[in-house]
């Protein structure tokens, strides 16, 4: 927040710590909807530009990651309703590209696992344990992001946490 | 993936694009507001004409009719009141009672060997009354149209029997002139009339009438009581019977056709 403050004021360079800092964080997240690295990575650029298109839309008392993977999360929405219009393709195994997208971000063994696991969990559900424990954002800024209220969120959750827990059961995992 | 240089500068790049994008589209609603704000002018204006503004119906009358024609005005603009539609008796409101400028009393016009009463040696006074109004039921001589009942009233005593007290007609005016009484039913309170001459053949004194219907009307059913006040010639004195003439005008019309005079 500090930096996009620095960036308003006139420094340029700030905007390169801003990039450093969400960059890849809302490239992944993107990813989970529209499964596709590449363009992930437009609607991610396309994200950070609403910051310079419109520096006086952020009031500077949410986080700024907050603000924006709200604006990320609306952006892939509205890029998958569009893919889906134009190509309605079924849902097929992950590519390659998207798995290596995907390792370079979750270094951790047991993460990769859970991500694994959350990859066959409902739409919602994979959006609200990517914000909770990917993101470390709390339950009240995944629910701004979401559009969500903080109940709405805690029942996601909750599902979200069962589901996953027989996934890892069958996958011996837990 | 990109590395951090390469998405700031498409991230700079791309806001320069949209920052431009915005600024051409906000020049382009500059423009536009002005040219739609006069296209709205311009309909509200040709709908306003369309359906019947008073004072765009009566172009072209003659300097003296000025008085006439605002006080007709206001009355076609106030025939929506409650007040116009009272029922049960007849109701003359302040400020309806138009009273026609005379025209020139020395001139006498012939047509036809028609001695015509002199053009404008009679006015005319207009009041709308309820649909029901009956003062003239009894009293009225069926005309050549038998859509416009006349009725010929000379003398005090008849005049305070028929008409309202308000119209206030005494023996001295009985001395110098008499008055036509006529009624008008139509089925829309946006027909207006026009009394467009007064003759006499010698025997007939007749009160010739048009109608102005508009383009578009309202749909309230009224009645127009015409009073025209004659001023007493030989010609008209020598009258035994009054006759009134409905001219038709054809739907849609909306204004006064340019007469010589509206007198004859």
């Amino acid at each position: 927040m500090e930096a996009y403050r620095r960036y308003l004021d006139g420094d340029e360079s700030a905007f390169a710590e801003l990039v450093e800092a969400y960059y890849r964080n809302l490239v992944f997240f993107v990813n989970r909807y529209v499964h596709d690295p590449d363009a992930a990575e437009d609607v991610a650029i396309d994200t950070l530009t609403e910051l310079v298109v419109h520096p006086k839309r952020y009031n500077f008392k949410t986080p700024l990651k907050t603000y924006l993977f709200s604006i990320a999360r609306h952006k892939a929405m509205h890029y998958a309703a569009q893919q889906s219009r134009l190509s309605p393709l079924p849902e097929q195994e992950m590519p390659a590209q998207e798995k290596s997208l995907e390792d370079a971000m979750i270094a951790d063994q047991r993460k990769q696992a859970l991500n694994d696991a959350v990859r066959q969990l409902p739409k919602e559900q994979q959006i609200v344990i990517h914000l909770l424990y990917f993101e470390d954002l709390s339950g009240d800024d995944a629910a701004k992001v979401m559009g969500k209220s903080r109940k709405q969120i805690y029942n996601l959750t909750y599902r979200a946490k069962t589901a996953l827990r027989s996934i890892l059961e069958q996958k011996g995992e837990l | 993936m990109k590395n951090n240089d390469e998405v700031v500068s498409e991230v700079f790049r791309r806001g320069k694009e949209k920052k431009e994008q915005l600024a051409r589209r906000k020049k382009l609603l500059m423009t536009c507001i002005p040219i739609a704000l006069v296209v709205c002018v311009v309909l509200t204006a040709s709908i306003w004409q369309t359906l019947g503004n008073p004072s765009s119906q009566v172009p072209g009358q003659p300097d003296d009719q000025s008085s006439y024609l605002r006080v007709y005005n206001q009355a076609w603009r106030n025939s929506y009141h409650p007040a116009y539609m009272e029922p049960g008796g007849v109701r003359v409101p302040d400020g309806l009672i138009l009273v026609t400028q005379s025209q020139n009393k020395e001139q006498v016009l012939y047509d036809n060997g028609t001695c015509i009463a002199p053009a404008g040696a009679y006015s005319v006074r207009y009041f709308r009354t309820e649909y029901d109004g009956s003062f003239l039921e009894n009293q009225q001589t069926r005309a050549s149209d038998v859509s416009v009942p006349v009725c010929w009233v000379d003398s005090a005593q008849a005049a305070a029997s028929l008409l309202p007290a308000e119209l206030s007609y005494d023996e001295e005016f009985f001395r110098e002139k008499t008055l036509l009484v006529l009624r008008l039913t139509e089925s829309s309170g946006s027909i207006r009339h026009q009394v467009t001459s007064v003759r006499t053949d010698g025997t007939t004194l007749t009160a010739e009438v048009r109608r102005i219907v508009p383009q578009v009307g309202t749909a309230d059913m009224t009645s127009w009581v015409i009073l025209i006040e004659v001023e007493k010639t030989a010609p008209v004195i020598s009258c035994t019977a009054v006759d009134a003439v409905s001219m038709e005008t054809e739907p849609g019309f909306t204004q006064f056709p340019d007469e010589k005079s509206t007198g004859a």
